[in-house]
């Protein structure tokens, strides 16, 4: 059975945390872009570009990032990733700070896809990585820069991230 | 017996006398707070103050000592409407609790025309007196309250408050007991020390996070302590709460002004600015930050009083400190406010995992 | 930011239930309000004269039973993007549990079908606030009695039981104390498919409840809190009510107040929910024993209470609208996001019909209501539950001081509608104030509130006033016993007779400023006048649902005349008068139970033009501007007809317009009645009735109002009733006529003149394009021309 582990209010202040750190550690926001993984990667990047705006009155550039054709966990039968073609991405990301979002934080393989994607989009300044949960469990010597909630896993388990933009309510639940 | 509670610019608002019947002279704050009668009068923010309650029956809901927000109360004298002669829950009634406390007090009082009068003439000093001649408004008016209050209510030895887990330091202005009670409520292991103490006792005691306390008074009269947050608050994660917030504030270049309106209710609205969530939490403050300094300075707004607009939360830019004008603590108040104190936790966390980070790799 | 797919919206209205709580201001603000902001509303009603408006708001009026099978008729047919259950009491919620899955895209605003079963079905609200920690009483609903005697042991006596039928309805709730009760409850002959419902008795708890507002975003304000003087066991609406709870201290009130909102939360309840608990202060244990997710008698009262704009806001929530970004009507934004600060006490007395004392218990006994506010709790119960003038409490003393002792106990011990007056009976002879309040469970500070009223009443009885004892009189709200004139005549005395607002001073109270005052005890005086000359209207004390609703009516109508009419309306009543909100900031209202207003001088009698009094008798008869209202009967002739007519007519004292007409004819046993037929007159009619008139006016020369009953005997009209003044048919006339009579009444009263020589077609003027056809005073249908033209000739074909 599923069980709530992180309630609305809780990933409400988390994201407003995240939030605070990215200014606190970035030292002014000019160069920022966010750039979330579908797809609730995106609304994890909306909802803080929208705390962005209203601490310190800048639009940040918000782009989604379709990252499916670059899983390497994935038993399609067609590897080869220079054939695959990804939707461009609407925003500049040459010198900039990118700020990759997403939901859950697993094997690292998602995120890894996710930079190869940035990579080949263009030269990024930098790429940092926010995320509402870190489960553990990596693949890749990845880590997040900002985390909402570290939540030791099993294997076994599973998290689900469901947030208003798409599921009616925010809340994460452990099954 | 007819008492009078007179005002500096000369207003008489005649009314009976309870409790103690000395005569009595201090800051007249009117206090909307619906409930919480026992954390208003026994909060150290009340030294030197005359406290006016504007709600009425004062005193139903009896008095429960587990309130209490410092061993002893600072409070110069209360003035209510009405009250009531007994308690729902059998304890001790407000009038004879007030008398054991040896605070004068005066009831039947017009607290609405009271509290009209201040909102359109602002604060000023108060006396509860058994006569209202010329004679005793000028020696109102003569009176200089004393500038010391937060020397009053400091504790003058450090002590502890031990628990297992983050080490805080509590620099106490004037503190609330119910802020030790949420830190206990977190495992923090607190030590509570003198306004004035040094850096060096503060780093001796190897914080992992420091609280400024709210506390009485006007901040410009601690200017050693504004010294102190300008060296610790470069090496610790710092919380100012009240006055604590206020002396952060000065110690960093911004300006504070004294509220048109001040806020003493035990339940305004505050908006976070980030995500436009609103929490019900306690206001206790004449003060606030100067919205003119704030573009300019390193701090970013974090809450606003939705009613009027003032800031009521703060956090600097680059720099691991927060401040907030309300009561986190509420005491009395909704609760709504309490996640300030989870918030202080993740910053210090988050600091500490940084740091960890960083000698990882060093 | 609010609903973008939101554009019609289907309100479920008010039934014609004598059960139901007039909510005529609640639905008035909610559709202005959405009228303002550009939805387009329909609605379902009964009876259409509880709108409060000939309809403008609306695009359709459906008048039908207000039923799931008539809503479901209209969403099939119209599709409206949303239904709004919140103003059609408790009916509209059963009809929203009942819509689940059926409605397709129709969105249901407010509390959804969850929110609404439960209010319905006890398991699904004890298994819902199980399962959010929420602290329920054990229940059971069962037709196992294996079952029920298992629960029964499980729990042990005091219990309260009561059978749940089939459809919905229940029986109210019994208590049970001990085996000889059990037997006699389960010994009642069963119902088919009845259950029967058992839960813990937590009689003698005190009882509270808590109203929040919760927006689409989670963030939720307390609006307001009430709590009862008389204990659980006694229904809500029948116990004496105080606002705010002064009684729970910080820790309970926010406890409380957190699980409301946990509870709001769980269900997700947009809007507004008001929350019941009960409350152990010995034990510290607290229970929620129900919610009300809509607009009810509670939110009514609190409204009162905190001037807060209760039904605009929960109309704005309820479509997605920010609680700190509410609007007051189109362009003037205000601040939802407080929890309004009150720092006076407002309280609501239930009222019965009859005298003579009615046994209380868990079912509502009361007729209505009256609300009174003061500064302290003597003061209220003094304007209120213990007003001579009101409960006729003199009379009450006086048969139960022939009780003895023993008597007297027995009366403590089974509650009446008398028990503040038995209470202080028992408070005179000496009883023990913790052995009552034990017995009562009414909380200690009401008993010391009502020793105080004694102590106070010997000082009047035995005739020692001075300066002194005045003043403390005064502070225990002791006034309008014919000492005010002392009051206002001492020179050393700490309160004297005010007026004061109901707002307090607080940083937040500004966004909904209003004129609302009432006659208390300070030192200052705080009504604001404008320099407009005033138009005053007094009201006396009104009990019935049906003058309530009048009263409602005639008061908007009047209060928006007179400031159309450039006047400043003030409105003296011995209640509060909630004015819909666009009128509310231009109305200046006075509570006023005593009826001191006029002696405290406060209102420049030169400035005052008109002055109509709503009582039925009035005081000052001297005075050539007052108007009464009312109706007197001037003649009544024993004379039956099958088809008869009343007309309303208005005169300036020459002249006279008779706009509103309404036919009657009484066919095999039903009463038909047929407003604004003036149209379908014939001119022989019209000159009949119009010569009739003229002969009844010939000695009046005073702006008036009249009705006339006309029989027609042998084709001949008859006049078999006269009254000067409003009958109860005002709101017919008013909503049927295109022609306002009642602003009508105020150009008149002005000075105004009806124009002389006017033809008959002008007299009878009426353009309505709609007519309201009333059988046996229960149904309505709202027809066109043609139909109503059908109706009359088959009414007319079968005259006898």
């Amino acid at each position: 059975m599923a069980k709530e582990i992180i309630d609305g209010q809780t990933m409400t202040r988390a994201l407003t945390r995240i939030t605070y750190e990215i200014i606190e550690r970035n030292k002014g926001i000019e160069d920022l872009v966010l750039v979330g993984i579908k797809t609730r990667g995106v609304f994890v990047a909306h909802r803080i570009e929208s705390r962005l705006k209203q601490l310190e009155n800048i639009n940040i550039p918000v782009a989604e990032l379709d990252i499916t054709p670059y899983r390497d966990d994935q038993t399609h039968e067609e590897k080869d990733i220079s054939k695959v073609k990804t939707e461009p991405l609407n925003i500049d990301i040459n010198n900039k700070h990118v700020i990759l979002t997403d939901d859950v934080l697993y094997t690292g393989r998602t995120i890894r896809a996710a930079m190869d994607a940035l990579m080949s989009a263009g030269r990024p300044k930098k790429i940092s990585l926010a995320v509402l949960v870190d489960r553990g469990h990596r693949e890749l010597p990845i880590r997040a820069d900002f985390v909402g909630k570290n939540i030791p896993t099993s294997q076994k388990e599973k998290i689900k991230v469901s947030m208003k933009e798409i599921d009616g309510e925010d809340k994460i639940e452990i099954e | 017996m007819k008492r009078y509670l007179i005002l500096e610019d000369g207003t008489v608002f005649p009314g009976e006398g309870f409790g103690s019947s000395i005569i009595t002279t201090g800051q007249l704050v009117i206090s909307n707070n619906r409930t919480g009668i026992e954390q208003s009068v026994t909060d150290p923010d009340a030294e030197g103050q005359i406290l006016a309650f504007t709600i009425p029956s004062v005193g139903n809901s009896g008095i429960n000592r587990d309130f209490y927000e410092s061993i002893n109360s600072q409070c110069k004298g209360v003035v209510i409407g009405s009250s009531s002669r007994s308690t729902v829950d059998g304890s001790i009634s407000f009038e004879d609790w007030i008398t054991s406390l040896k605070i004068p007090g005066i009831k039947n009082v017009d607290v609405r025309a009271l509290a009209k009068h201040i909102a359109e003439h602002g604060e000023m000093k108060a006396s509860i007196m058994d006569t209202h001649d010329e004679h005793a408004i000028d020696q109102i008016k003569a009176l200089v309250l004393p500038p010391d209050l937060v020397k009053r209510v400091s504790t003058r030895q450090s002590y502890p408050n031990p628990n297992m887990g983050l080490k805080i330091v509590i620099v106490d202005l004037g503190l609330k007991y119910s802020i030790l009670r949420q830190l206990s409520y977190r495992d923090c292991n607190s030590i509570i020390v003198n306004y004035n103490s040094t850096v060096e006792e503060i780093e001796d005691l190897h914080p992992d996070g420091i609280i400024y306390s709210n506390g009485p008074g006007d901040p410009k009269d601690l200017p050693r302590t504004i010294k102190n947050i300008q060296i610790l608050q470069k090496k610790y994660p710092l919380l100012g709460i009240g006055l604590g917030s206020l002396l952060i504030a000065l110690a960093n270049e911004c300006q504070i002004v004294k509220l048109a309106h001040p806020h003493h209710e035990s339940s305004l609205a505050v908006k976070e600015v980030a995500s436009g969530k609103i929490d019900f939490v306690n206001h206790n403050h004449s003060y606030t930050l100067d919205q003119k300094y704030i573009g300019s300075s390193d701090f970013i707004v974090t809450n606003v009083c939705v009613a009027d607009g003032t800031i009521e939360g703060i956090r600097h830019e680059f720099l691991p400190i927060m401040g907030v004008l309300f009561e986190p603590e509420a005491a009395p108040g909704p609760t709504d406010g309490y996640y300030v104190f989870d918030e202080f936790i993740d910053l210090i966390e988050s600091v500490k995992q940084q740091e960890g980070v960083r000698s990882q790799w060093s | 930011m609010e609903l973008d797919d939101v554009h019609t919206i289907l309100i479920i209205g008010p039934t014609n239930s004598d059960k139901n709580v007039d909510l005529s201001t609640a639905l008035y603000d909610t559709v202005n309000i959405l009228h303002q902001l550009g939805y387009k509303t329909s609605i379902i009603v009964e009876n259409p004269t509880s709108l409060l408006s000939s309809g403008v708001f609306y695009d359709k009026t459906m008048v039908e039973k207000v039923t799931g099978e008539n809503v479901l008729k209209y969403v099939n047919k119209y599709h409206p993007d949303a239904i709004l259950p919140t103003v059609g009491d408790r009916n509209a919620l059963g009809i929203i549990s009942s819509l689940n899955g059926k409605i397709g895209t129709t969105k249901i605003l407010g509390p959804n079908f969850a929110a609404s079963l439960a209010t319905f079905k006890r398991e699904l609200f004890i298994k819902r606030l199980t399962k959010a920690h929420l602290p329920v009483i054990k229940f059971i609903s069962s037709d196992d009695e294996k079952e029920i005697y298992s629960f029964i042991r499980s729990i042990g006596f005091p219990i309260i039981a009561r059978r749940r039928y089939s459809n919905r309805h229940s029986s109210g709730w019994t208590n049970i104390n001990n085996l000889f009760e059990l037997d006699n409850f389960m010994a009642l002959e069963d119902i088919e498919d009845t259950k029967i419902e058992i839960e813990r008795s937590i009689r003698g708890f005190s009882e509270y409840s808590f109203t929040i507002l919760r927006d689409r975003y989670d963030n939720s304000s307390l609006v307001g809190t009430i709590e009862d003087i008389e204990p659980i066991g006694i229904h809500h609406l029948d116990s004496n009510l105080i606002s705010p709870a002064i009684s729970l201290n910080d820790s309970k009130l926010q406890r409380l107040r957190n699980y409301s909102i946990k509870l709001a939360r769980a269900f997700n309840i947009i809007g507004i929910c008001t929350v019941h608990f009960a409350y152990n202060h010995v034990t510290n244990e607290s229970y929620i024993t129900e919610f009300i997710p809509r607009l009810s008698e509670e939110t009514k009262f609190l409204e009162y209470a905190t001037s807060y704009p209760v039904a605009t806001a929960v109309a704005e929530l309820c479509l997605g609208y920010h609680l700190d970004k509410l609007q007051l009507d189109a362009g003037s934004f205000f601040n939802g996001a407080t929890e309004p600060f009150v720092d006076h006490i407002t309280s609501r007395f239930p009222q019965w019909k009859t005298p003579g004392q009615k046994y209380l218990g868990p079912s509502k006994t009361s007729d209505s209501s009256i609300v009174v506010n003061g500064f302290s709790l003597e003061e209220v119960l003094n304007k209120g539950a213990l007003n001579d003038k009101l409960n006729n409490n003199f009379d009450r003393y006086n048969e139960l001081r022939k009780l003895d002792d023993d008597e007297l106990f027995e009366k403590i011990i089974h509650p009446t509608n008398w028990m503040l007056d038995v209470l202080l009976e028992a408070l005179r002879r000496n009883f023990e104030k913790p052995v009552l309040s034990e017995i009562t469970g009414i909380n200690p500070p009401y008993l010391s509130a009502l020793q105080n009223i004694i102590d106070n009443s010997l000082i009047i009885r035995e005739g020692e006033i001075d300066g002194k004892n005045v003043e403390r009189m005064v502070e225990m709200g002791v006034k309008g016993v014919g000492h005010s004139k002392l009051l206002l005549d001492s020179s050393d005395i700490v309160t004297k007779t005010v007026v004061k607002n109901k707002q307090a001073v607080s940083v937040a109270n500004n966004d909904f400023m209003n004129h609302n005052y009432f006659v208390t005890s300070g030192i200052s005086n705080e009504l604001e006048l404008s320099d407009r000359k005033k138009f005053v209207v007094r009201t006396p004390i009104i009990t019935s649902k049906t003058d309530i609703m009048i009263r409602q009516f005639v008061l908007f109508q009047l209060a928006k005349s007179i400031d159309q009419n450039g006047l400043e309306p003030i409105i003296i009543g011995r209640e509060p008068w909630n004015a819909p909100l666009e009128m509310r900031r231009k109305v200046v209202e006075i509570d006023d139970p005593h009826m001191e207003v006029k002696s405290l001088g406060l209102i420049d009698n030169d400035s005052v033009l008109n002055i109509i009094d709503l009582s039925k008798n009035l005081v000052d008869t001297d005075d050539k501007r007052v108007f009464q209202f009312s109706a007197q009967e001037i003649k009544n002739i024993d004379l039956e007809g099958n088809t008869s007519v009343r007309v309303m007519v208005v005169s300036d004292g020459e002249n006279y317009l008779a706009p509103s007409v309404i036919y009657q004819a009484k066919r095999d046993n039903h009463l038909y009645e047929i407003s604004s037929v003036n149209n379908f007159m014939t001119p022989e009619d019209r000159a009949d009735i119009a010569e009739l008139i003229t002969q009844e006016l010939e000695d009046d020369h005073n702006v008036d109002i009249y009705n006339f009953e006309m029989v027609k005997n042998h084709d001949h009209w008859l006049v078999t009733k006269k009254y000067r003044g409003m009958t109860n048919d005002i709101i017919r006339h008013e909503l049927a006529s295109s022609v306002h009579v009642i602003d009508t009444l105020v150009k008149l009263l002005l000075g105004n003149k009806i124009d002389s020589d006017l033809s008959l077609e002008k007299i009878f003027d009426n353009f309505d394009e709609k007519y309201l056809l009333t059988i046996d005073d229960k149904k309505y249908k709202l027809l066109d021309k043609e139909e109503i033209q059908n109706k009359l000739t088959e009414l007319s074909k079968t005259e006898a």
